[in-house]
């Protein structure tokens, strides 16, 4: 007597359409989240997030900074964690690869232990939301990590500039920052 | 995938026949309802997944699973007092053995269990609809009734056809008119399809399928009704002006005679001018915001770096020197240096200016407190002295009556405490003793 319309063979992936759907809706509707815009990239694809971050005037070095960056969730959501890729121009910072992906340890799947010195505290949880993510992002702007980076330049240039030394993580950061605001 | 299994995870068999269900529906995605009720939930073999159900008002926060944010299904509370579906705290402890939520080290089996009663029974009785909705049953009915009626009640479930070789299934409504599963050709598009399909096709899809409008009497296909709606020139529509203020109702074809004298029509054109206008206005707003953004932006690196050498800032002849220096290096010339310095000084001129402007309130407000009460207490000392004023003319006039009554009887010096008191009768007395010391201070 049993009957099911959907095929089986989609659930999960439908599941996790589903809850994205939900998540993309109230945060698209929620008034407390200043300074983060999502949208879908694609109409049809709900797994595809464009994500618009306008930093606060008040963070020490990307202050006014307009970023824009992709999150591309896996079928797996929320169990398994997103991607966050930044679109050019790519932020100079110490957790950003060249290639704009985003090295952050909340995004990284508790299995994988490929960096070999986080602890599963910090790792992925499947509690974790689009908010909590973008939240994240945001502070690491305020306080780039220089411990794991993945840009070894910005790394080295924001601890000379911490201790004082050089001027020029300052410097690359604004260039950038001036870009992403659309100067040439 | 890894499995860190626990060891505890195979004790008991429910659990582990679940697990075994989800595993491959990490890789593949498949086979959803594995572990549908193995935490006390009502249903194990679902007919309806519950996570799939649309509720019919927003469910409180505190039921809805942190992992797919629905309200629970088969509800578990852990060890650490967190609760979750037992299927999403499943499939996440396959992949890291930890609370998902503070992240401590779980024991699925022997750390878990079924949540309260109490979060059960608010939970079945969260109101939903029926999963049957899109095929027409509008119920809204207890969660934990939703399976039974769709199981049981509902016309709109699709059950297996009645005739014993036929495999399709069919809507229960449609199950006394026996096996539809054949092919049947449409009488308006000739095309092919299952009977069993037939009325949704006519009704909905048939390309060919004509009705007659019920105003105009012009034929439409039946599928397109709602364009026809759009056109049909006999349709009740509003004046075009309406959103002016017009009023008027009038079918289709009227409307464009109406237009022509229609009260608001001088105002249309205008109406369509700020339309125009107030779309360019959001743009260039938009713009602005931009701008607005950039100079901030501008200003605020302006600002931070001759406040990096604040010391310097303070006197202005040593300024210009500063522009030697490394600091600088970030200005694309001289020029724009200046012009920034300039900005920053004029802001920090702004800012005293405002400070004094503050400051210079706030001494005012001061000073009119003060001379408040002090004015206040002069007034009070004023008003005691003339009181006392009174007090001593009266006395004195007493004095000098008294005197010039007691100075028949002994003409000698009557000045002194001890004659006067000698002198005087006893009434007199209590007011004669304030009254020396009154009189002493003009002697001394």
């Amino acid at each position: 007597m049993s009957s099911t319309p959907k095929p089986t063979s989609s659930a999960q992936t439908s599941g996790a359409a589903r809850l994205l759907q939900r998540q993309l809706k109230e945060m698209s509707t929620a008034k407390d989240l200043p300074g983060i815009s999502v949208g879908l990239l694609n109409e049809n694809n709900v797994f595809v997030w464009e994500v618009v971050l306008m930093i606060n005037d008040d963070c020490k070095y990307y202050g006014g900074a307009y970023f824009r960056a992709h999150l591309t969730f896996p079928p797996e959501y929320p169990h398994l964690p997103p991607k966050l890729v930044f679109q050019a121009p790519v932020p100079f910072h110490p957790n950003i690869y060249a290639s704009g992906e985003l090295c952050i340890s909340i995004l990284h799947p508790p299995e994988d232990d490929k960096y070999g010195y986080e602890t599963a505290a910090e790792r992925w949880s499947p509690v974790q939301t689009p908010e909590t993510i973008l939240l994240s992002v945001i502070s690491l702007f305020s306080e780039p990590n220089d411990e794991s980076p993945a840009n070894l330049d910005a790394a080295k240039l924001l601890r000379q500039d911490r201790a004082g030394e050089s001027k020029e993580f300052r410097r690359r950061v604004r260039k950038c920052v001036r870009e992403s605001l659309g100067e040439d | 995938m890894p499995p860190p299994n626990t060891p505890e995870e195979g004790v008991v068999a429910t659990n582990t026949s679940s697990i075994l269900a989800l595993r491959p529906s990490m890789s593949r995605d498949g086979g959803g309802d594995g572990g549908g009720g193995g935490g006390g939930g009502p249903s194990s073999a679902a007919a309806v997944d519950l996570r799939l159900l649309e509720y019919e008002d927003a469910v409180d926060e505190n039921l809805i699973c942190p992992i797919c944010r629905v309200a629970l299904v088969g509800p578990v509370i852990t060890n650490c007092d967190h609760v979750f579906c037992h299927r999403c705290l499943v499939q996440a402890h396959a992949l890291n053995p930890v609370c998902p939520v503070d992240r401590l080290p779980l024991k699925l089996v022997s750390e878990t269990r079924p949540a309260p009663k109490i979060v059960q029974n608010q939970l079945d009785n969260l109101n939903v609809r029926c999963p049957n909705h899109a095929r027409g049953c509008h119920l809204v009915v207890a969660r934990s009734l939703v399976e039974n009626h769709v199981t049981r009640y509902c016309d709109k479930t699709m059950v297996p056809c009645p005739h014993p070789s036929c495999e399709h299934t069919v809507v229960r409504n449609d199950v006394g008119k026996g096996c539809l599963h054949y092919d049947v050709q449409c009488e308006y598009c000739e095309g092919n399809m299952l009977k069993a399909d037939l009325e949704i096709h006519q009704d909905q899809k048939c390309p060919n399928r004509k009705k007659d409008c019920e105003l105009c009497s012009a034929e439409f296909v039946r599928n397109k009704q709602e364009e026809h709606m759009k056109e049909c020139p006999e349709v009740e529509v509003s004046c075009k002006y309406a959103p002016f203020g017009c009023t008027q109702q009038m079918s289709r074809k009227m409307a464009e005679g109406h237009g022509e004298k229609c009260d608001y029509r001088v105002v249309g054109p205008v109406g369509e001018q700020l339309a125009e206008l107030r779309s360019e206005l959001t743009a260039l707003q938009e713009k602005d915001r931009m701008k607005d953004r950039r100079i901030k932006f501008l200003e605020n690196r302006g600002y931070t770096l001759p406040a990096s050498n604040a010391t310097e800032a303070i006197s202005d002849i040593s300024l210009p020197e500063s522009s030697t220096n490394a600091d600088m290096a970030p200005y694309e010339s001289r020029d724009q240096y200046f012009l920034s310095l300039f900005e920053t000084m004029e802001s920090k001129v702004e800012r005293l200016s405002s400070a004094l402007a503050e400051v210079e309130g706030r001494h005012s407000m001061m000073l009119i407190n003060e001379t408040l009460q002090i004015k206040d207490q002069l007034t009070e000392i004023r008003s005691t002295l003339g009181v006392l004023g009174m007090h001593v003319r009266w006395l004195m006039n007493f004095r000098l009556q008294e005197r010039g009554r007691v100075g028949a009887g002994s003409p000698a010096m009557p000045g002194s405490l001890a004659g006067n008191q000698q002198g005087t009768s006893d009434p007199n007395l209590p007011r004669r003793l304030s009254d020396t010391m009154r009189e002493h201070p003009p002697r001394l």
